[in-house]
């Protein structure tokens, strides 16, 4: 469903003015409750009301879906509601589509939002259709943190559970029940009158009595009587049958219309919408779109989706009687309407509704083809659910091998890897039974699951070793296959690009990255573009710190517009430039983004991505020289590193980083019993270089200290990053020092500042004991004045310092995210910087100060600081990282 | 209900589950149109109202009934479980 507008249009149907009812409407509670049966006119009324209120109160209205099982459609649609009857749409961020979806954080984040938009009614329209108890649950949560100035209509079939019951006893809650939405004799007249009918007082009283005032059976009544010739005769008859209201009435109306009209009614009442082409297509006739628009025209049970005329779908009670009417009628026919809507639907690309009628005709080929082609697409659109909940049913009811495939897939999305081991396992074996014609894309599907599965677990050599399947790429191509291969293109390099960036071919990885990238962008898929973005920052970092934090930066951005902060894609951000804020000596700022980053990632940690986050761990704490902690960070990651790959580059690394602790923290045996095990390989390395340095140093020994760096600060032998040449030039200076080379040793310093400056290299400084060097250094004779000075007010602990935690004020009438903001006001940082502290959008920071600016009556960030200090919200004061 | 099943397994007699018939009643005489919806149960006019009575062999059943009875707007009278088969 694309097109569904809210509030429902009511047609031609009549409002009638309810003054009783409004007048409850009007009383200013914050939770209005609209609860009745079917057809008693819930929706009108709010409706109507809504509108005669014009833009004095402005409100959103979203309606759940007919057995919804997407709580991200539902958030996401409220969401989209909410921004779009605001004059502007900057104040509520918008939600994108993900994967993988977390209500909590979304909910918090409108709560917030809602707090700076001041008066609105928020509709939610079919409270009953929540089946599912997690969304009642996101639900109460959300009502029950919601500002004072956000008014709730809820409009249900039944009580909705909602923990509402102390709101009630605040008296916040008004109700309408069903006696009281039911016609007066009076009202009854009038919505008679307004569809040109007239009865005697004696025929009202009798029609108001045998429908007890319910709406849809006055409605059903009028259109019956429209085209009766004796309208006093009718509720005569109709007094007079026993059988139920709706049954009776629904007969009449059947019974009065022309038969294409008829037909057309009774057998698309198994969709949820129908257009002119599904109609025509269901009935053999021509013509139904005129007829669509008439009935629309003529009574409120047509209901247009769009204003363009193309789609309508009925009211619910409405459609549910029609569907008893083609069960009794024509039940045999049932399968072969659903088989023809199935394929009519997924000619035209409305997959999740082909799927629900190729499950109900039975058809298990067209479930299993539909699901193997639309799988990443419909993840890609944030679908998991309805799509798991279609699987579900599918899998119970077939045992195609395309199943097994589509189940592979679906658990790496927040499921378990083993499960997706095993279903892959088991859909490669059954691979042989899958007809020719469904083949090649369910390769794909097999293949894109096989990388993604790999990478996810580290095993990052079958990748590389993993033939790609000829069918992928092979010509011709239909239509389905390129619309598919979009997706899992996109997909597949993404996955070869992160390997290969992580085995050491960066070159062949920022290629295949980029290529996923610029796909990404053409289909419009932000979400596989972050994610491309994120290991090409990744891939960044070997070669500047600066750029690599900038793309970092940008895809935080990003996943903070869409929504996605909490999900792994930003976590991994936070590890990128985590690591680039490491580099630049920025511990503090670094260890607030891997804190962070660890909360996203609790659940998700890919092996790349917790090496990173660990070594950076591992860094902070050894500026720290808490070198126990350090080693255990180490560890760690080298775990992780070596998981990767049976001989990776990285491994070596967070050994060589351990070791370089365990020097520190005196250590010796373990040092020598590493350094040992060593091959000869290995002991070529720079790094490892470092660290037999670093132990001479230790013990004095200058010379064995130059000796071994000899190789690294001449040749630059095994020297994979500059990073390890500033570092051993630094301890050859040190070496130098001891032996009173003073010259070469000051040259050593100045050829270290030379490759740190441009990327601001900061970190070797800090954990080498470069205080002595860098005093002594020349200043007259460095180009490198500047940087020198940052670097000693680094040393000096400036930075470090800054991250004293922010506890919460006691100040109550600013929010959470305000006092965040306005602790930054007294620094000269820009709002553009402020947004980067803190991670959100520049938009947000500048909402967030002119709120804060209201709140304290203040016209400039001056005066706001001067009036916040008097109050004392500026106690905890953060330093400008 | 599970306890009793546990026991006569392990008393090793080979025995089906006992399945629950319920009858709803529903206020109004009911036409063909609408008994269509409850196929599986069966149907009696009882002063007016209408009795749909049968085997709802677990509460999932019973509740899918009942929101077929809201969504086709019937009003619900009672709902009793008046034997096992």
């Amino acid at each position: 469903m694309t097109t569904r507008q809210e509030p429902p249009a009511n047609g031609r149907a009549t409002i009638i003015d309810r003054h009783r009812l409004v007048e409850v409407l009007n009383a200013g509670t914050q939770f209005i409750l609209v609860t009745a049966p079917a057809g008693s006119g819930k929706t009108i009324l709010v409706k109507s009301w809504l509108e005669s209120q014009g833009a004095t109160r402005p409100y959103a209205w979203a309606s759940i879906e007919r057995g919804e099982l997407d709580p991200q459609r539902f958030w996401s649609t409220l969401v989209t509601r909410v921004r779009q009857c605001l004059p502007t749409d900057a104040t509520v961020d918008e939600l994108a589509p993900a994967p993988a979806f977390n209500a909590e954080l979304v909910i918090a984040r409108l709560i917030a939002d809602l707090e700076l938009v001041g008066i609105l009614t928020i509709v939610i329209d079919d409270v009953h259709e929540v089946k599912r108890t997690g969304v009642l649950e996101q639900l109460t949560s959300f009502l029950g943190r919601l500002p004072s100035s956000t008014q709730v209509v809820l409009i249900s079939r039944h009580d909705p559970q909602l923990g509402l019951h102390r709101r009630r006893l605040e008296g916040q809650v008004s109700e309408i029940r069903l006696d009281q939405l039911r016609f007066t004799v009076d009202e009854s007249k009038e919505l008679l009158a307004a569809a040109g009918i007239t009865l005697s007082d004696n025929g009202l009283q009798l029609l108001h009595s045998r429908t007890e005032g319910w709406v849809a059976g006055l409605r059903l009544a009028a259109v019956s009587m429209a085209a009766h010739p004796d309208p006093e005769r009718f509720v005569v008859d109709f007094s007079g049958s026993e059988r139920m209201v709706a049954e009776y009435l629904m007969a009449e109306v059947l019974d009065s219309l022309p038969s294409d009209v008829r037909r057309l009614l009774v057998n698309t009442s198994i969709l949820d919408r129908v257009n002119g082409a599904l109609g025509d297509l269901l009935t053999g006739d021509a013509g139904t779109e005129g007829h669509l628009s008439a009935l629309a025209e003529a009574c409120g049970f047509v209901i247009p989706l769009d204003t363009r005329g193309e789609w309508f779908r009925f009211h619910h009670l409405f459609a549910d009687l029609l569907a008893a009417e083609l069960r009794h009628s024509q039940a045999p026919e049932i399968p072969n309407l659903h088989m023809a809507a199935a394929h009519w639907l997924s000619e035209h690309g409305y997959v999740l509704e082909a799927i629900t009628h190729a499950l109900a005709a039975d058809d298990h080929a067209l479930v299993a083809s539909l699901l193997v082609e639309h799988y990443f697409s419909l993840m890609l659109d944030g679908r998991q659910a309805t799509v798991r909940s279609l699987l579900d049913t599918a899998v119970s009811r077939s045992d195609a091998p395309e199943l097994a495939a589509v189940l592979a897939a679906d658990e790496l999305i927040g499921g378990s890897l083993d499960q997706a081991a095993a279903h892959l396992a088991l859909a490669e074996h059954r691979a042989p039974e899958v007809p020719e014609d469904r083949r090649r894309r369910f390769e794909i599907m097999l293949y894109v699951t096989r990388l993604t599965l790999a990478r996810r677990i580290g095993d990052f050599q079958s990748v590389l070793d993993a033939p790609q399947p000829a069918a992928l790429f092979a010509e011709p191509l239909s239509n389905e296959d390129i619309a598919m291969q979009s997706d899992a293109r996109a997909l597949i390099l993404m996955n070869l690009g992160i390997v290969e960036v992580w085995s050491g071919r960066r070159e062949d990885g920022d290629q295949h990255l980029t290529a996923a990238e610029d796909i990404a962008r053409k289909i419009r898929r932000p979400y596989l573009e972050v994610s491309c973005q994120v290991h090409r920052a990744q891939s960044l970092t070997w070669s500047s710190f600066a750029a690599a934090r900038s793309v970092a930066e940008e895809v935080i951005a990003t996943t903070e517009r869409h929504g996605w902060q909490n999900d792994p894609v930003a976590g991994a951000a936070l590890v990128v430039l985590g690591s680039c804020l490491v580099a630049t000596g920025r511990v503090a700022a670094a260890e607030r983004a891997f804190r962070r980053a660890e909360e996203t990632l609790r659940s998700d940690l890919e092996p790349a991505v917790g090496f990173v986050l660990h070594t950076g761990h591992g860094i902070v704490n050894l500026v720290k020289a808490n070198y126990a902690q350090a080693i255990t960070s180490f560890l760690e990651a080298e775990r992780l590193g070596t998981s990767l790959a049976s001989k990776s580059p990285l491994a070596l690394m967070s050994r060589c980083a351990m070791l370089y602790s365990a020097v520190l923290a005196n250590e010796t045996n373990l040092v020598q019993k590493a350094l040992d095990e060593l091959t000869e390989a290995e002991r070529n390395s720079g790094e490892v270089r470092e660290v037999i340095a670093v132990r001479s140093l230790a013990n004095g020994d200058a010379h064995g200290a130059l000796a071994v760096l000899k190789a690294t600060v001449t040749e630059a032998i095994g020297v994979h990053h500059r990073l390890v040449l500033i570092r051993s030039l630094l301890l050859d200076a040190r070496a130098r020092y001891m032996m009173d080379e003073v010259l070469e040793a000051q040259n050593s310093v100045e050829r270290a500042l030379d490759l740190a400056e441009a990327d601001e290299l900061i970190i070797p400084f800090l954990f080498l004991e470069t205080t002595d060097l860098l005093k002594r250094h020349p200043r007259h004779q460095t180009a490198h004045g500047g940087f020198l000075t940052l670097i000693q007010d680094f040393l000096s602990g400036r930075e470090l310092d800054g991250d004293g935690g922010h506890p919460r004020s006691v100040a109550v009438s600013l929010s959470e995210t305000e006092l965040r903001v306005l602790r930054f006001l007294p620094t000269n940082l820009s709002s553009a910087e402020i947004a980067s502290e803190i991670y959100v959008s520049v938009n947000t920071v500048k909402t967030h100060m002119r709120n804060i600016y209201t709140k304290l009556g203040a016209h400039s960030r001056s005066q706001t600081v001067e009036y916040a200090r008097n109050l004392s919200l500026l106690s905890h004061t953060v330093h400008a990282g | 209900m599970r306890s009793h099943t546990i026991t006569s397994q392990a008393r090793g007699i080979v025995k089906k589950p006992a399945i629950p018939i319920y009858e709803i009643r529903l206020r109004g005489v009911l036409g063909g149109t609408l008994l269509s919806a409850f196929p599986t149960l069966t149907a009696a006019a009882i002063d007016s109202d209408t009795v749909l009575s049968g085997e709802l062999p677990d509460q999932a059943a019973l509740f899918g009934v009942l929101s077929l009875i809201e969504s086709l707007g019937l009003e619900l009278l009672g709902v009793q479980q008046v034997a096992r088969t």
